[in-house]
C-alpha cells in the first residue's frame, strides 16, 4: 500500500486534489437532476447530453476505482497514473475542440465547477505521473 | 567547396540526430512481421481517415435523415482529425527518433479507445443507419486499430509501467 510520507508534499496535494475532484464529481452527478445541468435545443440533443453525462459519470467511477487500486497496490501506481493522465488529457482536448461543453449549463455552480476545475485536475495528474516516472528513473540509475 | 558556417559542436549535434534516425529506420527493418504490419496498418488508417475527412468531407459525414446532426458531427470530426494527425505524427517521430515511443502509443491507444466509445454511445445508432459506406468502414475498422495499438504497446512496453 502507498505510504504518503514516502512522497513529496506536492505529490500528496496533487493526489488529494484528484480524489476530491473525482469524489465530488461523482457525488454531485449522482445527486443532481441532470435536466437542470443540460442545455439542449431539441430532444435529440437532450438525449445526447444525457449519454455524455452518463459516460462522464462512468469514467469518473472507473477512474476512482483505478486510483484506489493503484493506492492499495503501489507497484501498479505508475501504470494507473500513466493511463489516467493520458485519459484526462484526451478527454479535455476533446471537450474543448468538439464543443461538448455547450451541453453543460454554465450558470449552475456545478456546471461551472466541472469546467473550471479541469485545469487543476490536468495539472495534478500530470504532476503525479511525472514524479512517479522521475522516481523510477532515479531508482534505475 | 564552401566552408561550413556551423561550429564543430553544431555539426556534431546534427550528426547525432542523423545517426539516431538511421538507427530508428534500421530497427524498424529488424522488427517482426506482425509489428511491421500493425505499424503500417495504423499509418495507412490514419492517412486514409485524415485525407478523406479533409479532402472529401462529404464521404465521411452523416447524410440523409441525419442532416440535423451534420453540424455537430462535422465539428467533432474536424477536431478529432486534427488530434489524430498530431498523434500519428508524434507516434512516427517517437518511433524513428526513439524518444517516448511508449508514451506515444499509450496516448494514441487511450485516444482511440475514448473516441470509439464516445462515437458508439453518442452516434452509434445514427452510424448504423447511415448508408455511407466510408463512415461504416472507418467505424468498423476501429477494433483493428485498437488491437494494433495494444500489440505495439505489449511489444514495446518494457519498463513503462514498472
Amino acid at each position: 500500500m502507498l505510504r504518503p510520507s514516502d512522497y513529496s508534499l506536492a505529490f500528496r496535494a496533487a493526489l488529494i486534489s484528484i480524489l476530491i475532484y473525482l469524489a465530488t464529481g461523482i457525488a454531485i452527478l449522482l445527486k443532481i437532476d441532470w435536466s437542470e445541468l443540460i442545455v439542449a435545443d431539441s430532444a435529440l440533443e437532450f438525449r445526447m447530453a444525457n449519454s455524455l453525462l452518463a459516460m462522464r459519470l462512468s469514467a469518473m467511477i472507473g477512474g476512482l476505482a483505478l486510483l484506489f487500486f493503484g493506492i492499495l497496490r503501489e507497484k501498479y501506481l505508475l501504470a494507473v497514473f500513466t493511463i489516467l493522465c493520458c485519459w484526462v488529457w484526451v478527454v479535455t482536448i476533446d471537450d474543448m475542440l468538439s464543443g461538448y461543453w455547450r451541453f453543460i449549463q454554465p450558470q449552475m455552480l456545478i456546471g461551472e465547477a466541472l469546467i473550471q476545475a479541469r485545469p487543476i485536475l490536468l495539472f495534478a495528474v500530470s504532476w503525479v505521473m511525472a514524479e512517479l516516472h522521475y522516481r523510477k528513473s532515479e531508482v534505475a540509475e | 567547396m564552401t566552408a561550413s558556417r556551423l561550429s564543430p559542436e553544431e555539426l556534431d549535434e546534427i550528426r547525432k540526430i542523423r545517426e539516431r534516425l538511421r538507427l530508428g529506420i534500421e530497427s524498424f527493418s529488424r522488427e517482426g512481421l506482425l509489428f511491421k504490419l500493425a505499424f503500417i496498418f495504423l499509418n495507412t488508417y490514419a492517412v486514409l481517415f485524415i485525407a478523406t475527412s479533409t479532402l472529401f468531407p462529404d464521404l465521411v459525414f452523416l447524410s440523409g435523415d441525419l442532416a440535423i446532426l451534420k453540424d455537430d458531427y462535422e465539428q467533432l470530426l474536424r477536431a478529432r482529425t486534427l488530434v489524430a494527425l498530431i498523434a500519428i505524427i508524434f507516434l512516427n517521430i517517437a518511433y524513428f527518433f526513439r524518444v517516448g515511443f511508449q508514451l506515444a502509443i499509450l496516448f494514441t491507444l487511450v485516444m482511440t479507445t475514448y473516441y470509439s466509445i464516445d462515437m458508439y454511445v453518442m452516434y452509434g445508432e445514427f452510424i448504423r443507419k447511415t448508408e455511407n459506406i466510408f463512415v461504416g468502414f472507418f467505424f468498423l475498422a476501429r477494433p483493428l486499430v485498437i488491437a494494433s495499438l495494444v500489440y505495439l504497446l505489449i511489444r514495446k512496453s518494457d519498463g513503462l509501467f514498472r
